[in-house]
């Protein structure tokens, strides 16, 4: 399945590519998530987060790509309001979770490293629970998501300027079986 | 001198230094303390007054990290109490000897102290002699023997010694800090928890962990260590004693378990936990059998940090938008809010209780602000930096440890007084989070 909208937003690219990185280190790609999608630009910095094992089936959220590829959300400094914008991401995943009951999803949250530790720890977790409310008002059951924040422990980009702040401030959607 | 040969046997599992020389130094601040009553120096305005006094060179001591002389002055200079310069002001300064003072006076000097290092078949015997300019008195000569490589420490003990004698004030030169460090690559980093002298030498690692590990707390007797891990994909509350030199769990309630601190009795623990999805701060008794919500909200309420007489706790809450410092007050349950504009977090108290060090985002950037808690609430900039972080008092109130995250493998000191800021000697590779100075002292150390 081809992406049906390409992402507009340069950071959200960068998300994109770095999720190809880290499909392309596995053996298995998925043709959903061709790396030669001519849109991605490849961002300055991204860094590969720690790889979970690409195990795909059928029905694995990571064999549809389009929205349900897009597994970043970002935030503004400092708020946990998810942007108009990622709705259709989330409520991608939403629809995905009620039609595959037995999925679940762990929603992190992380934050820029301006500020204290633990006030992003809360912060990182604030996000997490943004974005696990609009699922379950979209009517995702409960117990398919748990929420775990990381703070500005576990950064996607190096380097100390907006352009990385702006792209570790996130919540990553996780799939259990992926 | 029991307590220390206790303490001697049982730091054998944790430490791999000899311990013997403790009870020495021991002695000698006994011998200090019994001196205590012959010298009080009233500093009339504390902050603003910086006691002169010079430090010979001590023929016998070592280059670089060895040159002791320059340990005691850096440690007085750091202080902010005392205006300290390496160098005799006249050579007829000398331990037993007689010295003119008109030179010292001319000067400006009040104290002069002299040292020597004599290398022995197995100790180092350290001896020093301090001369009152002003009144002409002089001191005795006192020396302290250590073992190789603890020379250092014995320094850090004759500037205690020279903070007592002169100031009246136990120095805090021989506390130790906490902090973690990472390193190696970043998709791979590599967590130490790991406790350092106050100047960031002689580091030894506590706790490894490829997970993150953040926010080291001190327990008040300085012999356990409570922080927040990831080990579990998740933060959860462990404590290291010391001592005993092994992790256990305090607090691993479904959500984030983080921000721990210990009350000054070492009854409670509070934390900031999110088992119901918004961070609140509660107490869990040491024992882990109650646990009690300080303050119901659904916003943001995190980093408890004890008063001194535990009778209040200061904390973060985002409860009216972005993050302000508050106290909450033990006896009748009532809240205080001390900040009002801009990014307000990180509150330590001062060891008297009377200020608070924390974080605010001003004009230049996130800085070290000291606020007081009580009267009229001033509040002055201890910093004037980009990215000032993890601010923590020293126990003799003096000064304030913190990260400068645009220099992150270096530890600073700021003083209370004066605002003398120091950077302290890079020993580390890799970035430092979550600098906390220790207790003044513990059986650990």
């Amino acid at each position: 399945m081809k992406p049906k909208k390409l992402v507009t937003v340069p950071i959200l690219a960068a998300a994109a590519a770095m999720l190809l990185s880290s499909c392309a280190k596995e053996e298995s790609i998925q043709s959903g998530l061709e790396p030669s999608e001519p849109e991605v630009v490849a961002p300055k910095v991204v860094e590969r987060p720690r790889v979970h094992a690409e195990v795909a089936d059928e029905s694995s959220a990571s064999s549809l790509g389009g929205l349900l590829g897009q597994r970043l959300i970002f935030f503004d400094y400092d708020k946990s309001a998810v942007k108009a914008d990622d709705l259709g991401v989330l409520n991608a995943h939403a629809d995905f979770l009620i039609i595959n009951r037995g999925k679940t999803v762990v929603l992190e949250g992380h934050a820029d490293e301006r500020g204290s530790n633990e006030y992003n720890l809360a912060l990182g977790l604030r996000r997490a629970e943004a974005v696990r409310e609009i699922m379950v008002a979209s009517g995702v059951y409960a117990d398919q998501i748990e929420t775990v924040s990381f703070g500005e422990e576990r950064p996607l980009a190096l380097g100390s300027d907006e352009e990385a702040w702006a792209e570790n401030r996130r919540v990553r959607i996780v799939y259990s079986d992926e | 001198m029991s307590r220390c040969a206790r303490i001697a046997a049982a730091m054998k599992p944790c430490l791999n230094k000899p311990f013997a020389w403790l009870i020495m130094l021991a002695g000698l601040l006994v011998l200090a303390s019994s001196g205590r009553a012959q010298i009080q120096i009233q500093i009339e305005s504390e902050g603003l007054r910086r006691v002169p006094i010079a430090i010979a060179e001590f023929p016998g001591e070592g280059d670089g990290d060895l040159r002791l002389s320059q340990v005691i002055v850096d440690d007085l200079r750091r202080s902010g109490r005392f205006r300290s310069e390496l160098g005799s002001p006249d050579p007829s300064y000398a331990i037993g000897g007689t010295p003119f003072h008109s030179s010292a006076l001319r000067h400006n000097l009040e104290y002069v102290l002299v040292g020597r290092v004599d290398a022995g078949e197995d100790k180092i015997k350290i001896s020093f002699q301090l001369f009152d300019a002003l009144t002409g008195k002089n001191f005795e000569t006192y020396s302290i023997s250590v073992e190789e490589g603890q020379q250092r420490l014995a320094a850090h003990v004759v500037s205690n010694w020279l903070s007592e004698q002169i100031l009246g004030i136990e120095g805090a030169f021989t506390s130790k800090i906490a902090y973690v460090l990472k390193s190696g690559p970043k998709s791979d980093a590599l967590y130490e928890l790991k406790v350092a002298d106050y100047d960031g030498h002689n580091p030894q690692t506590v706790v490894k962990s490829t997970e993150p590990l953040i926010s080291p707390e001190w327990s008040p007797d300085g012999n356990s260590l409570y922080y927040v891990s990831f080990e579990q994909q998740r933060p959860i509350i462990y404590e290291f004693n010391l001592l005993r030199g092994e992790p256990r769990v305090v607090a691993a309630f479904s959500g984030n378990n983080s921000a721990p601190a210990v009350s000054p009795d070492g009854r409670w623990l509070a934390a900031a936990l999110s088992e119901a999805g918004s961070t609140n701060i509660f107490l869990i008794s040491m024992d882990g059998t109650r646990r009690l919500r300080m303050r119901e909200s659904s916003a943001i309420n995190t980093e408890p940090d004890f008063a001194p007489d535990g009778r209040a706790i200061a904390y973060v809450s985002d409860e009216l938008g972005s993050p302000h410092i508050y106290i909450w007050n033990q006896d009748d349950g009532s809240e205080t809010r001390l900040t009002y504009n801009s990014y307000n977090v990180s509150p330590a108290y001062s060891p008297d209780g009377s200020v608070l060090a924390y974080v605010r985002r001003d004009e230049k950037g996130f800085n070290i602000h000291a606020m007081e808690t009580g009267g009229e609430g001033r509040s002055i900039p201890l910093t004037s930096i980009r990215r000032a972080d993890s601010p923590s008092f020293s126990p003799d109130g003096s000064m304030v440890l913190f990260k400068d995250e645009d220099y992150t493998n270096r530890l600073f000191t700021v003083s209370v007084a004066g605002k003398i800021l120091f950077a302290l000697p890079r020993s580390e590779q890799g970035e430092i989070i979550n600098p906390l100075w220790g207790p003044i002292r513990s059986s650990w150390y």
